[in-house]
Protein backbone atom coordinates (compact mmCIF):
# COMPACT_ATOMS: atom_id res chain seq x y z
CA UNK A 1 0.00 0.00 0.00
CA UNK A 2 1.36 3.44 -0.88
CA UNK A 3 1.97 6.13 1.74
CA UNK A 4 -0.52 8.41 -0.02
CA UNK A 5 -3.36 5.87 0.17
CA UNK A 6 -2.48 5.00 3.74
CA UNK A 7 -2.49 8.56 5.07
CA UNK A 8 -6.18 8.81 5.77
CA UNK A 9 -6.04 5.65 7.88
CA UNK A 10 -3.04 6.82 9.87
CA UNK A 11 -5.12 9.23 11.97
CA UNK A 12 -7.43 6.42 13.06
CA UNK A 13 -4.46 4.11 13.62
CA UNK A 14 -2.67 6.67 15.80
CA UNK A 15 -5.89 7.22 17.78
CA UNK A 16 -6.26 3.46 18.30
CA UNK A 17 -9.58 3.28 16.50
CA UNK A 18 -8.45 1.24 13.51
CA UNK A 19 -9.06 -2.49 13.79
CA UNK A 20 -8.87 -5.74 11.84
CA UNK A 21 -7.37 -6.13 8.41
CA UNK A 22 -6.89 -2.40 7.87
CA UNK A 23 -4.89 -2.07 11.08
CA UNK A 24 -2.74 -5.03 10.02
CA UNK A 25 -2.09 -3.45 6.64
CA UNK A 26 -1.00 -0.22 8.31
CA UNK A 27 1.29 -2.07 10.72
CA UNK A 28 2.89 -4.00 7.86
CA UNK A 29 3.51 -0.75 6.00
CA UNK A 30 4.92 1.00 9.06
CA UNK A 31 7.57 -1.69 9.48
CA UNK A 32 9.12 -0.66 6.21
CA UNK A 33 8.34 3.09 6.09
CA UNK A 34 10.18 5.44 8.44
CA UNK A 35 8.29 8.48 7.12
CA UNK A 36 4.90 7.05 8.03
CA UNK A 37 6.23 5.90 11.43
CA UNK A 38 7.25 9.47 12.09
CA UNK A 39 3.82 10.69 10.97
CA UNK A 40 2.16 8.30 13.43
CA UNK A 41 4.34 9.69 16.24
CA UNK A 42 3.29 13.23 15.33
CA UNK A 43 -0.36 12.25 15.14
CA UNK A 44 -0.18 10.57 18.55
CA UNK A 45 1.47 13.67 20.00
CA UNK A 46 -1.17 15.96 18.55
CA UNK A 47 -3.88 13.68 19.97
CA UNK A 48 -2.36 13.99 23.41
CA UNK A 49 -2.08 17.78 23.09
CA UNK A 50 -5.65 18.20 21.85
CA UNK A 51 -7.14 15.89 24.44
CA UNK A 52 -6.07 18.26 27.23
CA UNK A 53 -8.17 21.10 25.87
CA UNK A 54 -11.22 21.89 27.94
CA UNK A 55 -14.56 23.28 26.92
CA UNK A 56 -14.86 27.01 27.38
CA UNK A 57 -17.97 28.59 28.75
CA UNK A 58 -19.39 32.00 28.06
CA UNK A 59 -19.31 34.13 31.20
CA UNK A 60 -22.61 35.34 32.64
CA UNK A 61 -21.60 38.93 31.89
CA UNK A 62 -20.85 38.15 28.25
CA UNK A 63 -24.11 36.18 27.95
CA UNK A 64 -26.05 39.11 29.36
CA UNK A 65 -24.37 41.51 26.90
CA UNK A 66 -25.01 39.30 23.88
CA UNK A 67 -28.59 38.46 24.79
CA UNK A 68 -29.23 42.14 25.55
CA UNK A 69 -28.20 42.90 21.98
CA UNK A 70 -30.46 40.15 20.66
CA UNK A 71 -33.36 41.55 22.66
CA UNK A 72 -32.71 45.04 21.27
CA UNK A 73 -32.57 43.66 17.75
CA UNK A 74 -35.83 41.78 18.28
CA UNK A 75 -37.46 45.05 19.35
CA UNK A 76 -36.17 46.67 16.19
CA UNK A 77 -33.69 48.91 17.98
CA UNK A 78 -30.47 49.78 16.24
CA UNK A 79 -27.96 47.05 17.02
CA UNK A 80 -24.49 48.23 18.01
CA UNK A 81 -21.50 46.75 16.25
CA UNK A 82 -20.23 43.84 18.35
CA UNK A 83 -17.32 45.58 20.00
CA UNK A 84 -19.34 48.70 20.78
CA UNK A 85 -20.82 46.94 23.76
CA UNK A 86 -17.35 46.99 25.28
CA UNK A 87 -16.57 50.70 25.25
CA UNK A 88 -13.18 50.12 26.74
CA UNK A 89 -12.05 48.63 23.46
CA UNK A 90 -13.13 51.70 21.52
CA UNK A 91 -10.96 53.95 23.62
CA UNK A 92 -8.00 51.66 24.01
CA UNK A 93 -4.66 53.33 23.15
CA UNK A 94 -4.17 51.00 20.20
CA UNK A 95 -7.57 51.81 18.68
CA UNK A 96 -7.00 55.52 19.11
CA UNK A 97 -3.55 55.21 17.56
CA UNK A 98 -4.87 53.24 14.59
CA UNK A 99 -7.74 55.70 14.09
CA UNK A 100 -5.35 58.65 14.35
CA UNK A 101 -3.00 57.15 11.80
CA UNK A 102 -5.88 56.43 9.43
CA UNK A 103 -7.17 60.00 9.68
CA UNK A 104 -3.67 61.36 9.09
CA UNK A 105 -3.19 59.17 6.00
CA UNK A 106 -6.57 60.15 4.57
CA UNK A 107 -5.92 63.87 5.20
CA UNK A 108 -2.50 63.51 3.60
CA UNK A 109 -3.99 61.91 0.50
CA UNK A 110 -6.65 64.61 0.22
CA UNK A 111 -4.01 67.34 0.47
CA UNK A 112 -1.84 65.66 -2.18
CA UNK A 113 -4.76 65.21 -4.58
CA UNK A 114 -5.99 68.79 -4.09
CA UNK A 115 -2.46 70.15 -4.52
CA UNK A 116 -1.85 68.34 -7.79
CA UNK A 117 -5.29 68.84 -9.33
CA UNK A 118 -6.20 72.26 -8.12
CA UNK A 119 -9.25 70.75 -6.50
CA UNK A 120 -10.67 69.28 -9.74
CA UNK A 121 -12.24 65.87 -9.63
CA UNK A 122 -9.75 63.26 -10.68
CA UNK A 123 -9.49 59.49 -10.95
CA UNK A 124 -6.91 58.42 -8.44
CA UNK A 125 -7.62 54.72 -8.38
CA UNK A 126 -8.65 55.13 -4.77
CA UNK A 127 -12.31 54.84 -4.01
CA UNK A 128 -12.93 56.66 -0.75
CA UNK A 129 -16.41 55.20 -0.39
CA UNK A 130 -15.41 51.62 -0.89
CA UNK A 131 -13.29 50.89 2.13
CA UNK A 132 -9.63 51.06 3.04
CA UNK A 133 -6.41 50.44 1.25
CA UNK A 134 -7.05 46.70 1.03
CA UNK A 135 -9.88 47.26 -1.46
CA UNK A 136 -8.76 46.49 -4.96
CA UNK A 137 -9.01 49.41 -7.36
CA UNK A 138 -10.66 46.96 -9.71
CA UNK A 139 -13.54 46.30 -7.38
CA UNK A 140 -15.29 49.60 -7.67
CA UNK A 141 -18.58 48.87 -6.00
CA UNK A 142 -21.48 50.61 -4.48
CA UNK A 143 -23.30 49.28 -1.50
CA UNK A 144 -27.07 48.96 -1.76
CA UNK A 145 -27.42 51.80 0.73
CA UNK A 146 -25.52 54.24 -1.45
CA UNK A 147 -26.73 53.17 -4.86
CA UNK A 148 -29.80 54.93 -6.22
CA UNK A 149 -31.56 54.06 -9.43
CA UNK A 150 -29.85 56.68 -11.56
CA UNK A 151 -26.47 55.52 -10.33
CA UNK A 152 -27.03 51.84 -11.02
CA UNK A 153 -24.52 50.51 -13.50
CA UNK A 154 -24.02 47.12 -14.95
CA UNK A 155 -21.09 45.03 -13.83
CA UNK A 156 -19.39 45.62 -17.18
CA UNK A 157 -19.41 49.39 -16.62
CA UNK A 158 -17.71 49.01 -13.29
CA UNK A 159 -14.68 47.13 -14.54
CA UNK A 160 -11.82 49.35 -15.72
CA UNK A 161 -11.19 49.22 -19.43
CA UNK A 162 -7.50 48.54 -19.16
CA UNK A 163 -6.65 46.43 -16.18
CA UNK A 164 -2.96 46.04 -15.52
CA UNK A 165 -3.40 42.50 -14.23
CA UNK A 166 -6.16 39.95 -14.13
CA UNK A 167 -8.02 40.27 -10.86
CA UNK A 168 -11.36 38.79 -9.86
CA UNK A 169 -14.27 41.11 -9.18
CA UNK A 170 -16.87 40.86 -6.45
CA UNK A 171 -19.64 43.33 -5.83
CA UNK A 172 -22.92 43.88 -4.08
CA UNK A 173 -25.61 45.62 -6.10
CA UNK A 174 -29.34 46.09 -6.31
CA UNK A 175 -29.40 45.26 -10.01
CA UNK A 176 -32.38 43.10 -10.89
CA UNK A 177 -31.14 40.91 -13.72
CA UNK A 178 -33.08 38.78 -16.11
CA UNK A 179 -31.85 36.37 -18.77
CA UNK A 180 -31.10 39.07 -21.34
CA UNK A 181 -29.52 41.68 -19.10
CA UNK A 182 -27.33 39.04 -17.47
CA UNK A 183 -26.11 37.80 -20.83
CA UNK A 184 -25.51 41.36 -22.02
CA UNK A 185 -23.49 42.14 -18.92
CA UNK A 186 -21.15 39.23 -19.39
CA UNK A 187 -20.91 39.78 -23.15
CA UNK A 188 -19.66 43.31 -22.53
CA UNK A 189 -17.39 42.45 -19.62
CA UNK A 190 -13.77 43.36 -20.32
CA UNK A 191 -12.54 41.04 -17.59
CA UNK A 192 -14.15 38.08 -19.35
CA UNK A 193 -12.40 39.05 -22.58
CA UNK A 194 -9.06 39.50 -20.84
CA UNK A 195 -9.32 36.06 -19.29
CA UNK A 196 -10.30 34.52 -22.64
CA UNK A 197 -7.23 35.93 -24.31
CA UNK A 198 -4.61 35.63 -21.62
CA UNK A 199 -5.43 32.66 -19.38
CA UNK A 200 -5.01 28.98 -20.12
CA UNK A 201 -6.23 25.82 -18.45
CA UNK A 202 -2.94 25.63 -16.54
CA UNK A 203 -3.44 29.11 -15.11
CA UNK A 204 -7.03 28.22 -14.18
CA UNK A 205 -5.81 25.23 -12.17
CA UNK A 206 -3.12 27.23 -10.40
CA UNK A 207 -5.23 30.36 -9.78
CA UNK A 208 -8.55 28.74 -8.86
CA UNK A 209 -8.07 28.61 -5.08
CA UNK A 210 -6.49 32.06 -4.96
CA UNK A 211 -9.36 33.63 -6.94
CA UNK A 212 -11.90 31.79 -4.82
CA UNK A 213 -10.41 33.19 -1.61
CA UNK A 214 -10.04 36.63 -3.17
CA UNK A 215 -13.67 36.72 -4.26
CA UNK A 216 -14.80 35.62 -0.80
CA UNK A 217 -12.60 38.26 0.87
CA UNK A 218 -13.86 40.98 -1.47
CA UNK A 219 -17.47 39.97 -0.86
CA UNK A 220 -16.94 40.18 2.89
CA UNK A 221 -15.38 43.63 2.50
CA UNK A 222 -18.63 44.76 0.93
CA UNK A 223 -20.82 43.28 3.63
CA UNK A 224 -21.73 40.14 1.67
CA UNK A 225 -21.47 36.51 2.68
CA UNK A 226 -17.95 35.42 1.72
CA UNK A 227 -18.28 31.93 3.12
CA UNK A 228 -21.32 31.37 0.91
CA UNK A 229 -19.38 32.54 -2.17
CA UNK A 230 -16.56 30.17 -1.28
CA UNK A 231 -18.88 27.23 -0.59
CA UNK A 232 -20.67 27.75 -3.91
CA UNK A 233 -17.40 27.96 -5.86
CA UNK A 234 -16.12 24.81 -4.15
CA UNK A 235 -19.38 23.09 -5.08
CA UNK A 236 -19.19 24.26 -8.71
CA UNK A 237 -15.52 23.48 -9.26
CA UNK A 238 -15.12 20.39 -7.12
CA UNK A 239 -15.61 17.98 -9.97
CA UNK A 240 -14.18 20.35 -12.56
CA UNK A 241 -11.05 21.98 -11.12
CA UNK A 242 -10.17 23.58 -14.47
CA UNK A 243 -12.74 26.34 -14.00
CA UNK A 244 -11.47 29.76 -12.96
CA UNK A 245 -13.92 31.70 -10.78
CA UNK A 246 -13.53 35.37 -11.61
CA UNK A 247 -16.77 37.15 -10.81
CA UNK A 248 -19.23 37.18 -7.92
CA UNK A 249 -22.14 39.51 -7.45
CA UNK A 250 -24.81 39.65 -4.82
CA UNK A 251 -27.81 40.97 -6.70
CA UNK A 252 -31.38 40.13 -7.70
CA UNK A 253 -32.57 37.88 -10.49
CA UNK A 254 -36.18 38.34 -11.58
CA UNK A 255 -36.99 39.66 -8.14
CA UNK A 256 -35.25 37.12 -5.91
CA UNK A 257 -31.99 37.63 -4.01
CA UNK A 258 -29.19 35.64 -5.64
CA UNK A 259 -25.47 35.25 -5.97
CA UNK A 260 -24.18 35.39 -9.52
CA UNK A 261 -20.92 33.58 -10.18
CA UNK A 262 -18.88 33.82 -13.36
CA UNK A 263 -16.36 31.11 -14.20
CA UNK A 264 -14.09 30.63 -17.20
CA UNK A 265 -13.09 27.24 -18.52
CA UNK A 266 -11.37 25.61 -21.49
CA UNK A 267 -13.34 24.05 -24.33
CA UNK A 268 -11.16 20.95 -24.30
CA UNK A 269 -8.77 19.40 -21.80
CA UNK A 270 -5.35 20.61 -22.76
CA UNK A 271 -2.92 22.61 -20.64
CA UNK A 272 -2.42 25.43 -23.11
CA UNK A 273 -6.08 25.77 -24.11
CA UNK A 274 -7.43 29.28 -23.62
CA UNK A 275 -10.37 29.82 -21.29
CA UNK A 276 -12.94 30.59 -23.97
CA UNK A 277 -15.89 28.94 -22.28
CA UNK A 278 -17.93 31.03 -19.85
CA UNK A 279 -20.24 29.64 -17.21
CA UNK A 280 -22.59 31.95 -15.34
CA UNK A 281 -24.39 30.46 -12.36
CA UNK A 282 -27.26 32.24 -10.66
CA UNK A 283 -27.82 30.67 -7.26
CA UNK A 284 -30.16 31.17 -4.38
CA UNK A 285 -28.11 31.38 -1.15
CA UNK A 286 -31.15 30.72 1.05
CA UNK A 287 -31.53 27.28 -0.51
CA UNK A 288 -27.88 26.39 -0.89
CA UNK A 289 -27.30 25.06 2.62
CA UNK A 290 -30.20 22.63 2.37
CA UNK A 291 -29.56 21.48 -1.18
CA UNK A 292 -26.93 22.96 -3.52
CA UNK A 293 -28.57 21.39 -6.56
CA UNK A 294 -31.93 22.98 -5.86
CA UNK A 295 -30.32 26.37 -5.26
CA UNK A 296 -29.49 26.84 -8.95
CA UNK A 297 -31.83 29.48 -10.35
CA UNK A 298 -30.33 29.92 -13.81
CA UNK A 299 -27.32 28.71 -15.75
CA UNK A 300 -25.76 30.31 -18.80
CA UNK A 301 -22.95 28.87 -20.88
CA UNK A 302 -21.22 30.62 -23.74
CA UNK A 303 -18.34 29.56 -25.97
CA UNK A 304 -16.24 32.09 -27.82
CA UNK A 305 -14.22 31.34 -30.92
CA UNK B 1 -25.76 11.79 25.03
CA UNK B 2 -27.86 8.64 24.40
CA UNK B 3 -30.06 8.37 21.34
CA UNK B 4 -33.37 8.87 23.20
CA UNK B 5 -31.89 11.91 24.98
CA UNK B 6 -30.67 13.28 21.65
CA UNK B 7 -34.11 12.75 20.07
CA UNK B 8 -35.75 14.42 23.05
CA UNK B 9 -33.44 17.40 22.76
CA UNK B 10 -34.11 17.68 19.04
CA UNK B 11 -37.85 17.60 19.69
CA UNK B 12 -37.51 20.38 22.25
CA UNK B 13 -35.37 22.38 19.81
CA UNK B 14 -38.02 22.03 17.12
CA UNK B 15 -40.70 23.30 19.45
CA UNK B 16 -38.52 26.24 20.48
CA UNK B 17 -37.67 27.04 16.86
CA UNK B 18 -41.37 27.02 15.95
CA UNK B 19 -42.05 29.50 18.75
CA UNK B 20 -39.02 31.62 17.82
CA UNK B 21 -40.34 31.84 14.26
CA UNK B 22 -43.50 33.40 15.69
CA UNK B 23 -41.36 36.03 17.38
CA UNK B 24 -41.40 34.49 20.87
CA UNK B 25 -38.39 36.02 22.59
CA UNK B 26 -38.43 33.56 25.49
CA UNK B 27 -38.03 30.69 23.00
CA UNK B 28 -35.06 32.47 21.47
CA UNK B 29 -33.61 33.00 24.92
CA UNK B 30 -34.01 29.31 25.69
CA UNK B 31 -32.22 28.38 22.45
CA UNK B 32 -29.49 30.88 23.27
CA UNK B 33 -29.03 29.42 26.75
CA UNK B 34 -28.95 25.88 25.39
CA UNK B 35 -26.27 26.55 22.81
CA UNK B 36 -24.36 29.62 23.94
CA UNK B 37 -21.47 27.63 25.46
CA UNK B 38 -21.08 25.38 22.43
CA UNK B 39 -21.12 28.36 20.09
CA UNK B 40 -18.78 30.33 22.32
CA UNK B 41 -16.34 27.44 22.60
CA UNK B 42 -16.30 26.97 18.82
CA UNK B 43 -15.89 30.74 18.33
CA UNK B 44 -13.01 30.79 20.79
CA UNK B 45 -11.27 27.89 19.06
CA UNK B 46 -11.62 29.67 15.72
CA UNK B 47 -10.61 33.17 16.84
CA UNK B 48 -8.27 32.49 19.77
CA UNK B 49 -9.55 35.40 21.86
CA UNK B 50 -12.42 35.65 24.34
CA UNK B 51 -13.46 39.11 23.18
CA UNK B 52 -13.46 38.08 19.52
CA UNK B 53 -15.40 34.96 20.49
CA UNK B 54 -18.01 37.14 22.19
CA UNK B 55 -18.30 39.41 19.15
CA UNK B 56 -18.60 36.40 16.92
CA UNK B 57 -21.23 34.81 19.18
CA UNK B 58 -23.26 37.97 18.92
CA UNK B 59 -23.02 37.90 15.12
CA UNK B 60 -23.96 34.23 15.04
CA UNK B 61 -27.03 34.55 17.26
CA UNK B 62 -28.16 37.71 15.45
CA UNK B 63 -27.93 35.76 12.21
CA UNK B 64 -29.88 32.90 13.79
CA UNK B 65 -32.56 35.30 14.95
CA UNK B 66 -32.84 36.89 11.51
CA UNK B 67 -32.78 33.63 9.57
CA UNK B 68 -34.73 31.32 11.82
CA UNK B 69 -37.82 32.06 9.74
CA UNK B 70 -36.17 30.45 6.71
CA UNK B 71 -34.99 27.38 8.68
CA UNK B 72 -37.00 24.57 7.12
CA UNK B 73 -35.97 21.81 9.50
CA UNK B 74 -34.31 19.61 6.88
CA UNK B 75 -31.42 19.20 9.28
CA UNK B 76 -31.46 19.42 13.06
CA UNK B 77 -31.33 22.88 14.57
CA UNK B 78 -27.89 22.17 16.04
CA UNK B 79 -26.49 21.20 12.61
CA UNK B 80 -27.93 24.37 11.13
CA UNK B 81 -26.53 26.40 14.00
CA UNK B 82 -23.07 24.90 13.45
CA UNK B 83 -23.30 25.77 9.77
CA UNK B 84 -24.24 29.36 10.54
CA UNK B 85 -21.44 29.47 13.14
CA UNK B 86 -18.78 28.20 10.76
CA UNK B 87 -19.85 30.55 7.97
CA UNK B 88 -19.87 33.54 10.28
CA UNK B 89 -16.51 32.47 11.74
CA UNK B 90 -14.89 32.34 8.34
CA UNK B 91 -16.32 35.72 7.39
CA UNK B 92 -15.25 37.18 10.73
CA UNK B 93 -11.70 35.92 10.27
CA UNK B 94 -11.61 37.28 6.73
CA UNK B 95 -12.70 40.71 7.89
CA UNK B 96 -10.16 40.56 10.68
CA UNK B 97 -7.40 39.61 8.29
CA UNK B 98 -8.33 42.51 6.03
CA UNK B 99 -8.65 45.01 8.89
CA UNK B 100 -5.91 44.42 11.45
CA UNK B 101 -7.35 47.21 13.60
CA UNK B 102 -10.22 44.83 14.31
CA UNK B 103 -7.78 42.72 16.28
CA UNK B 104 -9.04 42.34 19.76
CA UNK B 105 -7.21 43.05 22.94
CA UNK B 106 -5.62 40.07 24.53
CA UNK B 107 -7.79 39.20 27.46
CA UNK B 108 -7.85 36.64 30.18
CA UNK B 109 -8.84 33.22 28.94
CA UNK B 110 -12.53 32.54 29.34
CA UNK B 111 -13.92 30.38 32.09
CA UNK B 112 -12.98 26.75 31.67
CA UNK B 113 -15.35 23.96 32.25
CA UNK B 114 -13.25 21.35 34.01
CA UNK B 115 -15.19 18.39 35.23
CA UNK B 116 -12.24 17.37 37.40
CA UNK B 117 -11.86 20.77 39.01
CA UNK B 118 -10.94 20.43 42.63
CA UNK B 119 -9.70 16.88 42.31
CA UNK B 120 -6.47 17.47 40.40
CA UNK B 121 -3.04 17.80 41.93
CA UNK B 122 -3.03 21.35 43.23
CA UNK B 123 -2.05 24.75 41.87
CA UNK B 124 1.09 23.62 40.07
CA UNK B 125 -0.69 21.07 37.89
CA UNK B 126 -3.43 23.61 37.14
CA UNK B 127 -0.76 26.10 36.03
CA UNK B 128 0.92 23.48 33.81
CA UNK B 129 -2.41 22.47 32.29
CA UNK B 130 -3.22 26.12 31.65
CA UNK B 131 0.13 26.73 29.94
CA UNK B 132 -0.35 23.61 27.81
CA UNK B 133 -3.79 24.82 26.76
CA UNK B 134 -2.42 28.23 25.88
CA UNK B 135 0.23 26.59 23.70
CA UNK B 136 -2.28 24.36 21.93
CA UNK B 137 -4.66 27.26 21.33
CA UNK B 138 -1.74 29.30 19.96
CA UNK B 139 -0.80 26.42 17.67
CA UNK B 140 -4.41 26.15 16.47
CA UNK B 141 -4.31 29.81 15.53
CA UNK B 142 -1.22 29.22 13.40
CA UNK B 143 -3.12 26.74 11.24
CA UNK B 144 -4.84 28.14 8.17
CA UNK B 145 -8.62 28.31 8.55
CA UNK B 146 -9.03 25.61 5.91
CA UNK B 147 -7.23 23.16 8.24
CA UNK B 148 -8.36 24.62 11.57
CA UNK B 149 -12.09 24.38 10.82
CA UNK B 150 -12.25 20.62 10.12
CA UNK B 151 -9.84 19.91 12.96
CA UNK B 152 -11.90 21.85 15.50
CA UNK B 153 -15.18 20.34 14.34
CA UNK B 154 -13.89 16.75 14.37
CA UNK B 155 -11.41 16.69 17.21
CA UNK B 156 -12.90 19.21 19.60
CA UNK B 157 -16.61 19.28 18.76
CA UNK B 158 -16.73 15.52 18.31
CA UNK B 159 -18.33 15.50 14.87
CA UNK B 160 -18.04 12.51 12.55
CA UNK B 161 -16.13 12.92 9.30
CA UNK B 162 -19.32 12.86 7.22
CA UNK B 163 -20.90 15.52 9.42
CA UNK B 164 -17.88 17.79 9.01
CA UNK B 165 -17.93 17.12 5.26
CA UNK B 166 -21.59 18.05 5.03
CA UNK B 167 -21.11 21.17 7.12
CA UNK B 168 -18.10 22.45 5.19
CA UNK B 169 -19.38 21.25 1.81
CA UNK B 170 -16.27 19.17 1.21
CA UNK B 171 -15.84 15.53 0.19
CA UNK B 172 -15.21 13.18 3.14
CA UNK B 173 -11.79 12.28 1.71
CA UNK B 174 -10.78 15.94 1.67
CA UNK B 175 -11.90 16.33 5.29
CA UNK B 176 -9.81 13.33 6.35
CA UNK B 177 -6.79 14.55 4.49
CA UNK B 178 -7.11 18.07 5.95
CA UNK B 179 -7.38 16.68 9.46
CA UNK B 180 -4.28 14.57 8.83
CA UNK B 181 -2.37 17.64 7.63
CA UNK B 182 -3.70 19.77 10.49
CA UNK B 183 -2.57 17.31 13.15
CA UNK B 184 0.87 16.85 11.63
CA UNK B 185 1.27 20.62 11.42
CA UNK B 186 0.02 21.05 14.99
CA UNK B 187 2.57 18.51 16.24
CA UNK B 188 5.35 20.29 14.38
CA UNK B 189 4.37 23.67 15.86
CA UNK B 190 4.24 22.21 19.39
CA UNK B 191 7.44 20.16 19.01
CA UNK B 192 9.65 22.68 20.90
CA UNK B 193 7.27 22.46 23.89
CA UNK B 194 6.85 18.70 23.85
CA UNK B 195 7.96 18.31 27.48
CA UNK B 196 4.64 19.88 28.56
CA UNK B 197 2.86 16.65 27.65
CA UNK B 198 5.34 14.18 29.10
Amino acid sequence: MSCRRLRKSLVEYADGSLEGARAEKVEAHLESCAECRQAVEKLAFSRSALSGLQTFEMSDEASARVFGTLRSAARGDEVPAPSESRLGFLWSPRTVAVAGTAVAVILGLVIVVVTFTGGKTTRTGLNPTAGGPTTSPLSKTSSPATLNNSEQKTAADLIPKAAAAIMPVARVSQTNYDENSLKGTFDKMDLKKQIETSCTMTSAVSMRDLFCRKLADMMVDQGGDGAMVEAMIVYLTNTEPVLLPYYAEKAMYTGQPVLILGLAGPRRMSNDTKLTRTEVWVMNPAKFAASPDSSIVYFLEEKSQ
Amino acid sequence: MSEPEENGRQGQDEALVARAKEGDLTALEELFNRYRNQVFSLAYRMTGSPSDAEDLCQEIFLQVMRKVGSFEGRSSFSTWLYRVSMNRSRDYLRRKKRSPEMLSQEGDPPEQHDQNAGTSGGLESVAIASEAQRLVQGALMELPVSLRAPLVLHELEGMQYHEVASLLKLPVGTVKSRIFRARIKLAEILEPHKEQWR
